[in-house]
């Protein structure tokens, strides 16, 4: 058996959308992973602020540490009980054009039904601007607080906006011996 | 076909100034290059990703931002419009092969001519004494939408890497 298989690869057509989302994912994988090229139609903004959640679940199961840096001085903050994984940058509306932010999230064994689940997300919302909050890199330890197998992962923008046309998700399932 | 393919793999014999990767087919999703390196030099020095179509941009094409690690010290900063491509961290400058650096960098979309090329970095650097050390997280940018088919790894400051520094480009799938 392959390491690595497709699960699903989306390209967010003419229009953009207002999400992607994967359902019925199985659980024979051991480990989930998602790369991200993407961007935002949030207006007068460089920076969006995106989301990721589980399950289709919206009680406060969510809990986020990020480090991360949109000036010349990094910090971290924490965001517990929330509905759902947020403050993920990639580029907006307002960011240069045809730029894209590239994502990585990683859910190690998603479908283990004795504990809860971590996402390590590494996101970064690039530009040709130097001008603080116009940038951003973070790095996220995301708290799924559920001991349910993960089936279905839905990544939106925390606005309500949509994902920009030419963004694309791939997700991968990954297998050990 | 597997999900994930090795492109190639360049091991030095001998030191050198910089590798490349020229004709990067361009049937995968992404790219991602990992490689282990040491330098000679005495100083730290960053090394520098250089794209291209054709042939590598040297321009002033490329924007930087990132954050950092270093002895006690976490720091931020970026820049646009430079000289030096895309900031790829620090390699302590340390004679000690065992000291070698750890970079990953993910390319996505490397072919689709909609999207300007963003990459992401992460970058570290172990030592065991101040200016030795070296974690770092980064974006870059080339603003190009051309499809990339040629990368090019070197160092700002003149110097080699090492022999035994090994660099790796591997072709991500998406179907």
């Amino acid at each position: 058996m392959p390491a690595f298989t497709v699960i699903d690869h989306t390209e967010i057509g003419t229009g953009g959308a207002a999400y992607w989302e994967e359902t019925g994912i199985s659980s024979s994988y051991d480990h989930l992973l998602i790369k991200a090229s993407i961007r935002g139609e949030k207006t007068g903004e460089y920076v969006d602020s995106g989301s990721i959640r589980f399950n289709g679940l919206t009680s406060s199961v969510y809990s986020s540490t990020t480090l991360k840096a949109k000036t010349a001085t990094p910090d971290s903050a924490r965001e517990p009980a929330r509905n759902s994984m947020d403050y993920i940058f990639w580029p907006a509306a307002s960011a240069l054009a045809d730029t894209f932010g590239s994502m990585t999230v990683w859910i190690p064994h998603y479908a283990n039904t004795a504990n809860f689940k971590q996402a390590i997300i590494s996101t970064v919302s690039p530009n040709n601007s130097t001008t603080n909050n116009e940038w951003g890199t973070l790095i996220t330890a995301g708290l799924f607080a559920q001991t349910a197998a993960i089936s279905e992962v839905k990544i939106f923008s925390g606005h309500g906006t949509d994902l920009a046309e030419y963004s694309t998700i791939t997700l991968y399932g990954v297998t050990g011996a | 076909m597997a999900v994930i393919e090795a492109i190639s793999t360049t091991y030095l014999e001998a030191d050198a100034a910089n590798v490349t990767f020229p004709s990067i087919p361009q049937t995968y999703e992404h790219l991602q290059l990992r490689y282990t390196l040491a330098l000679n030099a005495t100083v730290n020095s960053y090394q520098r990703l250089w794209l291209g179509d054709g042939s590598i941009d040297t321009g002033t094409n490329y924007s930087n931002h990132y954050m950092t690690g270093h002895d006690s010290t976490a720091a931020a900063s970026s820049d646009t419009g430079g000289t030096n491509g895309i900031y790829l961290g620090n390699a302590v400058g340390e004679i000690d092969r065992s000291w070698a650096a750890v970079t990953i960098v993910d390319i996505l979309d490397y072919v689709n001519t909609d999207k300007n090329t963003s990459v992401m970095i992460n970058t570290w650097a172990g030592g065991l004494n101040a200016n030795a050390d070296y974690v770092y997280f980064a974006s870059g940018l080339w603003d190009s939408t051309a499809a990339v088919d040629t990368i090019k790894i070197d160092n700002r400051y003149a110097s080699n890497f090492l022999r035994g520094s090994e660099f790796t480009l591997y072709g991500l799938n998406s179907s």
